[in-house]
């Protein structure tokens, strides 16, 4: 029962960062590289405030979220000023940056020891440590969320996002700049990576910079192509294959000394195929040319 | 009078593309802009829309210089542009794309979110009803849910004249309306615009079928080796 509660939590801390991807790469087509530097340093200010600063998780996360809105002004330079790929190598050298603050600010970080003893969130006297009743938490925070995107995606607000992606230029034949909206999608999207990164911190009770590097940039983009660019449905779709997948293929039997390499073929193939035969993923609705 | 050029010029790294280029539109006239390719027919669209800034010269509309606005400014202005080749958003819908183009809406500004959000499905609503309205005027209002990707050429183009309107654009800038259509849509299209212009709506159009061009319009504007050159009374 413990080991499926914590296959959930993983999958929920990975719908959260798919579906704060999805609004970067899927609605406004800005493929960023550094969303594990924003996951990161919402996880690192939550727990810095968790533990240094001795505030409860509410107002952790929420200094974590300002944080990350505050943080988010190099990439917002980048979306104005860079197209594309270009676009995507300077978010990738954000990311670079970012691990290496990580890695090599001791003061603050601890470097590669990285933050132990990370105090499981409380509400009201209640201590959320025990696995169910963090489960219960982390759903919760994780259909609030996708509530909210849902919502958002409903929005006059979400139709100029996917109308930046389509076409810039048409964009500004009707006076609409934008930069002004892949600001708010690159504010929104950190700030979501933050609550993804504040549970992680307090999940774990642990953070160390090996869990917010480029890899992990790259998982969250792969989850968000898998499950398909634009759809939220993809989001969550794409987060739980990424997640369950690997879980799935520990069932079949592999000699121990080869079983890792294995799996990991099977996953990678596995992968492949999915990005042959269905380019737009599982429920995508657009694709990058 | 609502847009006067006076003696533009622009010219890239020393390649002169516009001369000294000058003239006037009356409201609710229909002009028709004829040129070889590279003539500068498009630089001209580009500069009057303020995609490219002109090296010289002046440009006013309304009697409002416009000189040195960007883009985005011009439109809000009331010019609308579209392009040779239609550029709609091609995966939204017909009326997503109409609807994203329509003005000044409450909910493209997230505070409005905040402050009034009732005031912006109020709006949606309104504007809503508009689009539908407009996709009866160009004849799109079956395609409404369909992806404008997936429309023809034509109804691509169309699409973009509805865009035009629920944006409210009073100088309608089109480039090369009729080419690529069938006979078809060249009547469809020629009919909206002598509609648009009983509608006050003026249209100064980049053409290369003369014939049919002439036919609509009450002005031809010849542009040659970066001068223009003006036939007033051909309709």
């Amino acid at each position: 029962m413990n080991y499926f509660l914590h296959i959930l939590i993983v999958c929920e801390i990975y719908i959260i960062l798919a579906l704060a991807m999805n609004l970067l790469a899927g609605y406004s087509g800005l493929l960023s590289l550094a969303q594990a530097a924003y996951y990161g340093i919402g996880a690192y200010v939550s727990a810095l405030l968790l533990t240094q600063a001795g505030l409860s998780f509410s107002l952790s996360l929420l200094g974590a979220i300002c944080f990350n809105l505050i943080i988010s002004f190099p990439i917002i330079w980048f979306a104005s000023s860079l197209r594309d790929l270009y676009f995507a190598i300077a978010t990738l050298a954000w990311q670079i940056i970012v691990s290496a603050i990580l890695y090599n600010w001791q003061a603050v970080t601890n470097g590669p020891f990285g933050i132990m003893g990370i105090p499981k969130p409380g509400f009201g006297g209640f201590v959320f440590d025990s696995l169910p009743s963090f489960a219960s938490f982390s759903s919760l925070v994780t259909l609030s969320v996708l509530l909210f995107f849902i919502g958002l995606h409903r929005t006059p607000l979400s139709r100029c996002f996917l109308g930046v992606r389509d076409d810039q230029l048409a964009m500004m034949s009707f006076g609409k700049k934008p930069s002004y909206f892949k600001s708010w999608a690159i504010l929104i999207s950190s700030g979501v990576s933050a609550i993804a990164g504040g549970l992680f911190a307090v999940y774990f009770s642990y953070i160390d910079p090996s869990s917010f590097t480029l890899d992990e940039s790259i998982l969250i983009i792969c989850m968000v192509l898998v499950g398909g660019l634009g759809a939220i449905r993809g989001s969550v779709a794409g987060a739980l294959f990424y997640v369950l997948l690997p879980e799935v293929l520990r069932f079949i039997h592999i000699p121990d000394s080869i079983a890792a390499n294995v799996r990991m073929m099977i996953y990678a193939v596995l992968l492949i195929l999915v990005v042959m035969y269905r380019p737009y993923g599982f429920f995508g609705k657009y694709t990058f040319e | 009078m609502i847009l006067k050029v006076l003696n533009v010029g622009k010219s890239f790294n020393g390649l002169i593309v516009l001369e000294d280029v000058s003239f006037e539109l009356e409201t609710g006239t229909i002009t028709s802009l004829f040129g070889e390719n590279g003539s500068g027919k498009t630089t001209l669209f580009h500069i009057i829309s303020g995609f490219l800034p002109p090296s010289r010269g002046k440009i006013y509309f309304k009697g409002e210089s416009i000189y040195d606005k960007p883009a985005t400014e011009i439109d809000k202005l009331g010019i609308g542009r579209t392009w040779q080749f239609p550029r709609v958003f091609k995966n939204l819908s017909v009326l997503d794309n109409l609807l994203l183009a329509s003005k000044k809406h409450p909910g493209e500004h997230v505070l409005n979110y905040l402050v009034n959000p009732f005031k912006i499905w109020q709006e949606e609503k309104k504007r809503k009803e508009k689009a539908v309205r407009i996709s009866y005027d160009v004849g799109l209002s079956d395609k409404l849910e369909e992806a404008a990707g997936r429309l023809s050429f034509g109804q691509q183009k169309l699409l973009s004249i509805g865009m035009l309107l629920i944006n409210e654009a009073e100088l309608l800038l089109l480039d090369e309306p009729f080419a690529g259509l069938n006979v078809i849509m060249v009547d469809a299209i020629s009919k909206l615009l002598l509609q648009l212009k009983e509608e006050g709506k003026t249209i100064l159009m980049i053409e290369h079928d003369r014939k049919k061009a002439k036919a609509i319009s009450d002005k031809v504007l010849y542009l040659t080796k970066g001068i223009i050159r003006e036939d007033v009374g051909v309709a």
